[in-house]
C-alpha cells in the first residue's frame, strides 16, 4: 500500500504482465487458426491421406473429382461423394424445419415470459432454458425414445429436427427476450388504446420491432442445426446429415474430400462475415 | 395470464400458450419422461427363461422328427416290408422335421429318392421302433420339465421387470468406473478451459481500443462458424502419427520418425482434453468476457496505483467481478464435455480410455439395450444437474444469470 | 367529436396488501379540462389506467357518458391516452402514426392520409407527414401524439404527464397549446400531473390526491385560495405554516395559540378549542405591517431573492421560517428586523395533518 508508487514520475518500469498477456494472445491466435489453415491446405494436396506436410502436388481433384474419357472414376471428389451431397440436402431440410419450429416457439416463450408479470415465470423460465443446460446426447436419446415408444415413429430426419428444435428454441427465446425487454411497453398499449385489436397491435407494432431479431434467430438456428452432431447422431437413426456423415467418414476412412468441405465452409463464412460487416457499415453510414 | 389475454386478445394468447405447451410437453418433458421410464424398467434379454424356452423348442423339434420316423417305421412294420430302403429320413438329419422342398413331407413318402443313411438299416425295424418310442417319451418329459422351468423363470423375470433399479445395479463395475472417470475428465476439461480462456477474455474485455476487442472476438468466432466436426478433424490431422506435431518433433531431433519413433498422441486422453478445450472454448470465453466487460478499467488502474501486483489485481478485483461469467462458462463447458460424443469418438477412437458417452452409444446402437442406455444417459443428466446446483451455490449466482 | 362525462363510482385498486387507490367517487363533466394533481406514487396514474382500461379495478365502476366501461378492454373504450413517453411508433412515418387508429378500424388508405393531414394541420405540423418520429423535436413529437389521439375521435382524452420531458419554455408554450386544442375540440381532458403550476394554469377543475385518496376537488381558484387540507395547502403553491392549538372560535374565525402569540384565521374545519391546528398564510398576503392588519409578527430578514416582478423575502423568527412576497416597486428590499402583518381573513386554519414536504 505504498502511496509513493502512485506518485507521478515514478512510472512502473516495464509492464511485464502486459507483455506476457500479449505473447499469450499471439500464441492463442496461432492455436485457433493453425489447425484450420492446415486443414485447408490438405484439401489441395494430391496425397489421398489428408496431410498438409506430406506434399504430393497441388490438385483440385478433391473438389471436382476426376474421371477418364470412359467416365470411370479415377479420383473420388465431391461430385462422386453422393452421401455427402445427400447429407447436405438432409442438413438443409432439417435446418429449415428447425427454423420453422424453433423461431415461433422461442418467440411464444419470450412473449409469455416477458408479458405475464406473475410469479410462475421463474420455474417456467427454468424449464424453457433447461435444454441448453442438458447434454446434447440426452436430448437426442430422449427424443428418439419418446417418438418411438409413444407414436411408433422411427428415428430419422423428423426426430432429428425435433431434438434440435428443443434446444435451439431456447436460444431463440433468449434472443427474443433480450429484445422484448428493451421494448417500450407503452407502444403496444398505445396501439390498443387507439382501438387496435391485440392481434393487430402485435402484427403492426411488435412484429416489425422484432423483425431484426427474427432474422438473427433464424440465422443462429440454421447454423446451430447444421453444426450439431451429438444430438443429431442419436436422433437421426439410420439416416444421416452432412455432419454425421463427416463423422462416419472420420471413423471409417478419411479422405481429403472432408478437407474440401472444410474449405467451402471457410469460404462461405468469410463471404457471409464480409456481407454482414458491409451491411453494418452501410447502416451506420 | 388474464392480463395477457386482455392485452393480446384470446386468439393470440391461446396461440402463444399452445406453442409453449407444445414445446414444453412434446419436446422437453415427455421425451425426458420416456427416457426415465426406460431407465427404470429392466428388460431381460438372453436371460435364463429365454434359454430354457429355446432349449424346449429345440427338443420339441427333435420329438417332431422322431414322430415322423416312428410313423414311417410303423407303416413299414405294418406293411411287413423288411430290408427295403427306409422311406423316412434319419433323426440325425436336423432338417428332417421341417417341411422343406428338399425333404419328404409327412404322408407323402417318396420311396427310392432319399438316400439311405448308413447305420440305420442294420437294426431290425421293430427294435428300432421300440428304442425310438422310449427315447421320445423321455424327451417329452424333459420338454415338460424345461417348459415348467421356463415358466417359473419367466414369472421371476416378470416380477423383476417393471419398475426397478436393476439397470443401475446390474451395470458392470467397469462401466461405473468409466462413468466416474468421465466426470473427472469433464472437470479437468472445464478447469483447463478456464485456464486457457480467462486471459483471452480478459485481454478482449480490457483491450485498449474497441477495435482491438472486436478483432479478438472475431478471431474467436471465425473458427466457430466452421463445423464442430471440422474443428475436431483439423486437430486429428495435427495429432496423427504422421501429423504436424510429430513432424515438428522430428525436425527438432527429439524423435526420429523414420525409425518409427512416432508418438501416438491420439492414443492419450490428453489429446481428447486438448481437442475438447479447443472445440468448446467459445462457451467459456464469451461468458467471462461478458462479465469482465462491465468491469470499470479505473478499478484496475486504481488497484495498480495502490501498488497491487498483477496477480493480486486478478485475484482481488478482476476474478471476483468475473464470477457470474466463470460460473456460466464452467456449467456450459462441463455439460458439453461430459456429454460429448464427437470428441472421444472421433479423436483416436478406441485408442484412449473410453468416455461414458461412448458406452451410451454402444448400448443404443451396438447391443441394442435401450433401457440400459437410457439409465446411463440419465446418469449424465443427473450429474450435470448436480454440477449446475453446485456451481450456483459456490459462485452464488441465480438461474437468470446462467442463461444469457 | 363531443366530450363525455366520466364518473368513477367507489373506484379502488389494491395490489395485495398495498392500496394504490382507495375507493373514490369522482365526476368529471363533459368537455371539461380536469387535472389530477399529486406527488408521484399517489395513485393518479393508477386511476388513469383504470379509466383507459389497462388496469381492471379491484372494486367500483368506471362510467363514460353514463355507460359502464369497467369490463371493457382499452380498445373498446372511447378514450385515448397520451403517454408520458408519448409512445410514438418509431418505425412508422408521422402520418402513419396519426392514422394508426383509423388503420385499425379498416379505413381505406386515401381517407386515412387525408384525415392525418387535417389533424397535423390542427396541431400546426402540416408538411411533416412523411418524416419519422426521430426526426422531430420534442415539442413536435408532443403534438403528433395529440393528433394521433384525436384521430380516433375520443370522447375523453387522457394525458399522463405528457409535458414532463420538455424544457421549461416549451412546457409553458405547450400548456397554452393544449388548452386551445381542448377548447376547439370540446373533448373531455383528464390531465395527470405532479406540477401544480401546470394544473392551475390549464384546468377548469383539479383533484388533489395524496396516498391513494382524493383530498380536495374543485375549481382552480378554490384549490389555491381555499385549500381543504394541510396537504393541499402546502402542495399547491407556497404557504407559511404556523402550528399551534386552537384557543377559541367565533364568527367563522378561530384563534390559534402559537409560539408567536395568539394568531387568527378562517375556521375552515370548524375546529373547537384545544385542538391541534395549522394556520396557513400565503406569502403574497403577508406584508410589512400596515394599519389594516389585525395580526402582527416580528422577524429577521435573512435573504431577499429578486424574482422579477417581486422579491422573495426569507425571514426567520426563532425556529420559524417565513416567506414573504414583496412587490418590486423600485426600492431596495428591507434588511434587519422588521414587523410583518396580515389580515385574519386571509389566513386559513386547518386541522393538523400531513404536509406536502416533510
Amino acid at each position: 500500500m505504498s502511496v509513493a508508487v502512485a506518485a507521478p514520475g515514478a512510472r512502473t518500469p516495464t509492464d511485464w504482465s502486459g507483455v506476457i498477456l500479449k505473447v499469450y494472445v499471439a500464441l492463442f491466435l496461432g492455436f485457433m487458426f493453425l489447425p484450420i489453415l492446415l486443414m485447408a491446405g490438405a484439401a489441395f494436396n494430391a496425397n489421398p491421406t489428408p496431410s498438409a506436410l506430406d506434399w504430393r502436388g497441388f490438385t483440385t481433384d478433391w473438389f471436382t473429382g476426376r474421371t477418364d474419357e470412359a467416365g470411370r472414376v479415377i479420383v473420388r471428389g465431391l461430385p462422386q461423394e453422393t452421401r455427402f451431397l445427400q447429407g447436405l440436402k438432409h442438413s438443409i431440410l432439417i435446418a429449415l424445419g428447425v427454423i420453422a419450429i424453433s423461431v415461433p416457439l422461442g418467440l411464444a416463450g419470450a412473449l409469455l415470459l416477458t408479458r405475464i408479470g406473475s410469479k410462475a415465470t421463474g420455474p417456467l423460465y427454468t424449464a424453457l432454458v433447461s435444454p441448453l443446460l442438458t447434454p446434447g446426447i440426452v436430448l437426442g436419446v430422449s427424443t428418439m425414445i419418446f417418438w418411438r415408444d409413444a407414436f411408433g415413429v422411427q428415428a430419422g430426419l423428423f426426430t432429428a429436427m425435433l431434438a434440435q428444435s428443443c434446444f435451439i428454441a431456447s436460444y431463440c427465446m433468449l434472443m427474443f427476450m433480450a429484445r422484448l425487454q428493451r421494448q417500450d411497453r407503452s407502444l403496444e398499449e398505445a396501439a390498443l388504446d387507439l382501438g387496435a385489436s391485440g392481434f393487430f397491435a402485435f402484427r403492426r407494432v411488435t412484429l416489425p420491432y422484432l423483425t431484426p431479431t427474427i432474422v438473427a434467430a433464424s440465422a443462429i438456428a440454421f447454423l446451430q442445426s447444421n453444426e450439431n452432431y451429438n444430438t443429431t447422431f442419436f436422433a437421426i437413426g439410420s439416416s444421416w446429415t452432412l455432419v454425421t456423415e463427416i463423422g462416419a467418414r472420420m471413423r471409417f476412412g478419411v479422405s481429403p474430400t472432408i478437407n474440401a468441405i472444410g474449405v467451402i465452409f471457410i469460404l462461405l463464412t468469410v463471404v457471409f462475415a464480409a456481407l454482414w460487416a458491409f451491411s453494418l457499415r452501410k447502416k451506420t453510414a | 395470464m388474464g392480463e395477457m389475454a386482455r392485452f393480446y386478445g384470446r386468439f393470440l394468447t391461446g396461440l402463444i400458450l399452445a406453442l409453449v405447451a407444445f414445446w414444453f410437453l412434446a419436446l422437453i418433458l415427455m421425451p425426458q419422461i420416456s427416457m426415465i421410464q426406460r431407465a427404470f424398467h429392466y428388460e431381460a434379454r438372453d436371460g435364463a427363461a429365454a434359454q430354457a424356452v429355446l432349449e424346449a423348442n429345440r427338443l420339441q423339434q427333435r420329438v417332431a422328427t422322431m414322430n415322423f420316423d416312428i410313423r414311417a417305421l410303423e407303416r413299414e412294420v405294418a406293411a411287413g416290408v423288411s430290408g427295403a430302403a427306409p422311406a423316412a429320413p434319419s433323426p440325425s438329419n436336423p432338417f428332417a422335421g421341417l417341411p422343406s422342398p428338399g425333404a419328404p413331407r409327412p404322408g407323402l413318402p417318396t420311396p427310392g429318392l432319399t438316400p439311405s443313411p448308413g447305420g440305420a438299416s442294420a437294426e431290425a425295424p421293430e427294435a428300432r421302433l421300440e428304442r425310438l418310442r422310449a427315447e421320445r417319451d423321455g424327451l417329452t418329459e424333459t420338454i415338460a420339465e424345461s417348459r415348467a422351468t421356463a415358466q417359473r423363470l419367466r414369472a421371476e423375470e416378470a416380477a423383476a421387470q417393471g419398475w426397478s433399479l436393476r439397470n443401475f445395479t446390474l451395470m458392470s463395475p467397469l462401466h461405473w468406473r468409466i462413468f466416474g472417470l468421465t466426470l473427472v475428465y469433464a472437470l479437468c476439461v472445464t478447469a483447463l478451459s478456464f485456464l486457457v480462456c480467462y486471459p483471452i477474455a480478459y485481454a478482449a474485455a480490457q483491450a485498449k481500443t474497441p477495435r482491438r476487442t472486436a478483432l479478438l472476438l472475431l478471431a474467436l468466432t471465425i473458427p466457430y462458424a466452421l463445423n464442430e466436426l471440422l474443428r475436431i478433424f483439423a486437430w486429428t490431422m495435427i495429432l496423427a502419427n504422421q501429423g504436424l506435431l510429430n513432424h515438428a518433433l522430428d525436425a527438432l531431433g527429439i524423435i526420429d520418425l523414420s525409425q518409427g519413433g512416432a508418438i501416438r498422441w491420439l492414443a492419450s486422453n490428453g489429446s481428447v482434453f486438448l481437442v475438447m478445450v479447443y472445440t468448446y472454448m467459445l462457451f467459456m470465453v464469451f461468458p467471462i468476457y461478458g462479465s469482465l466487460e462491465t468491469l470499470d478499467r479505473n478499478q484496475i488502474e486504481a488497484a495498480r496505483d495502490l501498488g497491487a501486483s498483477s496477480w493480486r489485481i486478478h485475484w482481488r478485483v478482476a476474478l471476483p467481478h468475473a464470477r457470474p461469467g466463470v460460473a456460466v462458462g464452467a456449467i456450459m463447458t462441463f455439460m458439453l464435455a461430459v456429454g460429448s460424443l464427437s470428441v472421444p469418438q472421433l479423436v483416436g477412437p478406441g485408442l484412449h480410455p473410453d468416455w461414458f458417452s461412448q458406452i451410451v452409444n454402444r448400448n443404443f446402437f451396438e447391443s441394442n439395450s435401450w433401457n440400459v442406455g437410457s439409465a446411463q444417459a440419465l446418469l449424465l443428466l443427473v450429474s450435470c444437474t448436480i454440477f449446475i446446483f453446485l456451481v450456483m451455490r459456490v459462485f452464488r449466482v441465480g438461474i437468470r444469470e446462467i442463461a444469457r | 367529436m363531443q366530450g363525455q362525462e366520466v364518473a368513477l363510482e367507489r373506484l379502488g385498486m389494491r395490489f395485495g396488501e398495498f392500496t394504490a387507490v382507495e375507493p373514490t367517487d369522482l365526476t368529471i363533466k363533459a368537455g371539461e379540462f380536469f387535472s389530477i394533481l399529486g406527488p408521484s406514487g399517489c395513485g393518479k396514474t393508477t386511476i388513469l389506467r383504470m379509466v383507459s382500461g389497462f388496469q381492471s379495478p379491484s372494486e367500483g365502476r368506471v362510467l363514460i357518458g353514463g355507460q359502464d366501461m369497467t369490463a371493457l378492454p382499452p380498445n373498446k373504450r372511447p378514450t385515448a391516452l397520451i403517454f408520458q413517453t408519448l409512445a410514438l411508433f418509431p418505425l412508422m412515418t408521422i402520418w402513419e402514426n396519426v392514422a394508426f387508429g383509423l388503420e385499425a378500424q379498416g379505413v381505406p388508405k386515401a381517407r386515412r392520409r387525408k384525415r392525418a393531414e387535417e389533424l397535423l394541420d390542427l396541431v400546426a405540423l402540416g408538411g411533416q407527414e412523411d418524416k419519422r418520429p426521430s426526426q422531430l423535436s420534442g415539442g413536435q413529437r408532443q403534438r403528433v401524439a395529440v393528433a394521433r389521439a384525436l384521430a380516433v375521435e375520443p370522447a375523453v382524452l387522457l394525458l399522463d404527464e405528457p409535458l414532463s420531458a420538455l424544457d421549461l419554455k416549451l412546457r409553458q408554450h405547450m400548456r397554452a397549446e393544449l388548452k386551445t386544442i381542448q377548447r376547439r375540440t370540446g373533448v373531455t381532458f383528464i390531465y395527470i400531473t405532479h406540477d401544480q403550476g401546470e394544473a392551475l394554469a390549464m384546468s377548469d377543475r383539479v383533484a388533489v390526491m395524496r396516498a391513494g385518496r382524493v383530498e380536495q376537488v374543485g375549481p382552480t381558484e378554490e384549490i389555491y385560495n381555499r385549500p381543504a387540507t394541510s396537504f393541499a395547502a402546502t402542495f399547491v403553491g407556497e404557504n407559511n405554516l404556523f402550528r399551534g392549538r386552537t384557543a377559541g372560535a367565533e364568527g367563522g374565525l378561530v384563534e390559534v395559540e402559537t409560539p408567536f402569540g395568539l394568531l387568527r384565521g378562517q375556521n375552515a374545519d370548524s375546529l373547537g378549542s384545544g385542538e391541534e391546528a395549522m394556520l396557513f398564510i400565503r406569502p403574497e398576503r403577508l406584508a410589512p405591517a400596515r394599519p389594516e392588519h389585525d395580526l402582527r409578527l416580528r422577524a429577521q430578514v435573512e435573504r431577499a431573492d429578486l424574482e422579477g416582478p417581486f422579491f422573495n423575502l426569507h425571514l426567520r423568527a426563532g425556529d420559524q421560517r417565513i416567506l414573504l412576497q414583496l412587490p418590486n416597486e423600485g426600492a431596495t428590499p428591507p434588511e434587519g428586523e422588521m414587523e410583518l402583518g396580515f389580515s385574519s381573513r386571509d389566513a386559513r386554519v386547518l386541522r393538523a395533518g400531513a404536509l406536502a414536504h416533510g
